[in-house]
């Protein structure tokens, strides 16, 4: 295995990495420590090159600890003292007047500004066609002045202040543009002559093991999105070795909960549930090598922001955004999707959670479907629909294994929806999935 | 090699939640910048308030915001290069004070500030980021009477709906009363009250409610604003550290409390934003984005449109 090497390569290549204006965040101190010799974590079959007395397991059977946590006590008496906005007691700032006054300069042609300004920085190529099938579609929505005939549901939640209703339009705007920013740069798992081609099933046994701790560790679902997100946009520049993939995947989990969570779990439990194939110093060396990589672009539009956004066009259908949290879960789990952006994959999401539900045949989508989606006309657009077909397929056929995923929606607490789903999915392979989009 | 090297390191500035600040020069351009050290000895590796303030202001950039320039790392820290900026807010103030009596800055200040402070804070919720953290302190200026919003050390993204959140945040004489009171479910309107507490005492000079508990922050909220009840707020009575037994009190005329300490009169304008940012219940707070066109401001968006 040329494998410490390929990574002493990839520490290098990655100093390079920066931003011309924002200068080198990369420094060459930055190190992951390599004194360990190659100790395969991922392969079972290579138990024997084992050179630490230390046995150490496959990642593929890595129990996880079951000891209970400190923090398993958190959020349980949380429950939400929800309170609702009384009627606007200031006639002055009706919420219309309010949006058109703002909307104007500041926010929008800041936004846009700052959009031309990142384009011109970064060159042009870096993100593929979609981003320009995207920008179109957005700016289709804005000149035409809307879609026609969609409802302003935001409005309806003005008085909720969760909804944060005065400030979703400017909100979503910048998701929908940030989205594309922190993008993986492309989708290492598909094309094999990539440099950083990586195996679909390496990553299939990695996110699968983030879902198992991420559960373990009672993180917000966000956090998990999170950690699959940067992990993905590393290995989208950096080769890692086999070896390090285990480190690369507790270390992803281990930022994205410091960038989410209120409540973190200790590096020493992180170091724990790799059961000795991380220690605590070397996810400490990978946090900082990551994170200069990264240029310490953390924050990111995670997909449940737009999932929720869809589902209210949904009147909040519960059944159906569980469905729809599944369906996006597996999503981001398998490899076919990773260069796609999080408003994409979760309208995918809950337009296959509609369609598993609605028996009735009520509309495939509407107006206002399409408005909260951020412009998504799933009946018009093959593309997607040929995504959806993908991502049925995956689900019906599992051929990528995703145990502790599959297993995680088999319990009442996640709604047990994967046996509805897979059940529908696999018929509608069988069936030439003719109720996909009919 | 090292580009910290680039350069120099003057005098200190001072401590911020999580780091020290120092002046410094850049030896190739000679222009002067902010440099914020964090230490990387952590038990726990890099803090989450650095990942979370590199990461969130690296997506601000506004004119009432300081701007992040660069981070180094070199062996054991970090070091934040920000833009340099010639005072804060909370020094200013104390600049001006005479003898032991602090005096409030002019109402036209005041208000410049105020909205400058204001626009920075609607493009931080508009970037879906609570700041968390309001307090003359962390509100720098320089000489051309800019001001802008720095240390995002307790800032945080939010998303619709906003999850539930820490309650130990903000200073505590500019933590509003929900949060005092145990709410986890704040939004933006956490930020609203440290301006409402802030703007009260840049027109006095001293601060509000300068409380050295919990218990008595709230105490020194309600002797002022009157205490809440189901009626005003729905909902209070179900916060967490709400106490029932407190006892009831009307509001007070918060005219005649800041009066006394600006020879400016106050009037109706000024006094009926003020309450608009000091409402106890969280949802009936303005949010950054309606206090902007408050006809206080009238000037100023009048002018810009």
């Amino acid at each position: 295995m040329g494998g410490s090497q390929d990574y002493e390569q990839s520490i290098k290549r990655s100093s390079l990495i920066h931003n011309e204006n924002e200068k080198q965040l990369c420094s060459e101190d930055m190190t992951i420590s390599q004194e360990k010799k190659i100790n395969p974590v991922i392969d079972s079959s290579s138990k024997h090159h084992i050179q630490n007395s230390k046995p150490r397991r496959a990642l593929t059977d890595v129990p996880v600890n079951n000891n209970p946590l400190s923090q398993n006590k958190r959020l349980t008496n949380t429950k939400a003292v929800k309170v609702r906005r009384e009627e606007d007691i200031r006639p002055i700032f009706s919420a219309a007047q309010k949006r058109q006054i703002y909307n104007d300069r500041t926010a929008t042609s800041t936004a846009s500004a700052a959009v031309a300004k990142k384009e011109g920085e970064e060159g042009e190529g870096e993100y593929d066609d979609l981003s320009i099938v995207r920008k179109k579609r957005r700016t289709g929505v804005e000149e035409t002045g809307e879609i026609v005939g969609w409802k302003d549901l935001d409005y309806v939640e003005k008085n909720d202040t969760a909804m944060v209703a005065e400030y979703s339009t400017e909100i979503f705007d910048f998701l929908y543009t940030r989205e594309l920013e922190t993008l993986p740069s492309h989708n290492y798992l598909l094309d094999k002559t990539s440099k950083y081609y990586l195996r679909p099933s390496m990553r299939a046994i990695l996110v699968d093991w983030l879902v198992e701790v991420h559960e373990k560790f009672q993180c917000y679902p966000e956090t998990l999105f999170l950690s699959i997100n940067l992990m993905d946009r590393f290995l989208a520049k950096n080769k890692v070795t086999m070896n390090k993939l285990q480190l690369l995947a507790v270390t992803s989990l281990f930022i994205a909960a410091k960038f989410e969570e209120v409540n973190l779990p200790k590096l020493a439990e992180y170091a724990y549930i790799t059961d000795g194939a991380a220690s605590k110093n070397d996810i400490k060396n990978a946090e900082m090598f990551m994170l200069t990589s990264l240029e310490f672009n953390i924050g990111w539009p995670n997909p449940l922001n737009f999932l929720r956004r869809i589902s209210k066009a949904d009147d909040y259908n519960l059944v159906n955004r569980n469905i729809g949290k599944f369906i996006l879960e597996y999503a981001y789990c398998c490899h076919h999707f990773i260069h796609l952006p999080p408003s994409t994959i979760s309208a995918m999401a809950m337009y296959i959670a509609r369609r598993m539900t609605n028996r009735s045949k009520n509309e495939l989508w509407n107006k206002t479907l399409q408005h909260y989606s951020g412009g998504i006309d799933p009946t018009e657009d093959e593309v997607f629909q040929s995504r959806c077909i993908d991502l049925v397929t995956d689900i019906a056929s599992s051929k990528i294994r995703l145990d502790s995923l599959v297993l995680k929606y088999k319990k009442p607490r996640y709604g047990s929806v994967y046996f509805q789903a897979f059940n529908w999915c696999k018929a509608e392979m069988d069936s030439n999935f003719q109720n996909l989009f009919h | 090699m090292s580009s910290s090297s680039q350069f120099k390191q003057l005098e200190k500035l001072g401590n911020g939640t999580y780091a020290t600040v120092y002046k410094g020069l850049n030896k190739t351009t000679g222009v002067y910048v902010a440099l914020k050290e964090v230490k990387l000895d952590s038990e726990e590796g890099t803090p989450s308030t650095a990942i979370r303030e590199i990461s969130l202001m690296k997506e601000l950039k506004h004119e009432n915001i300081v701007r992040l320039y660069d981070v180094i790392h070199t062996e054991n820290k970090l070091t934040l290069v920000f833009e340099f900026m010639d005072n804060d807010l909370k020094k200013y103030m104390d600049s001006r004070t005479v003898g032991n009596t602090p005096r409030g800055l002019e109402l036209n200040l005041v208000k410049y500030f105020q909205w400058q402070l204001l626009q920075g804070l609607a493009f931080c919720h508009e970037n879906k980021i609570l700041h968390r953290d309001l307090k003359p302190q962390n509100l720098l200026i320089n000489k051309k009477g800019q001001l802008k919003l720095g240390d995002f050390g307790l800032a945080r993204a939010f998303g619709i709906p906003v999850n539930t959140f820490s309650s130990e945040v903000v200073t505590l004489w500019y933590r509003a009363p929900d949060v005092l009171m145990g709410s986890r479910t704040y939004s933006t309107s956490i930020d609203i009250w440290s301006c409402g507490c802030i703007l009260a005492e840049m027109i006095t000079g001293k601060p509000l409610f300068p409380g050295t508990n919990d218990e008595e922050q709230l105490k020194l909220i309600f002797d002022i604003m009157g205490t809440p009840n189901e009626s005003l707020w729905p909902g209070v009575t179900k916060l967490p550290k709400y106490n029932p037994n407190i006892q009831q009190r009307a509001s007070r005329d918060l005219r005649q409390v800041l009066q006394p300490h600006t020879k400016e009169p106050l009037d109706g304008n000024i006094m009926d934003f003020l309450h608009g940012l000091l409402q106890l219940n969280p949802d009936m707070r303005l949010s950054a984005k309606q206090a902007l066109h408050h006809p206080w401001f009238a000037e100023y968006y009048h002018h810009a449109s």
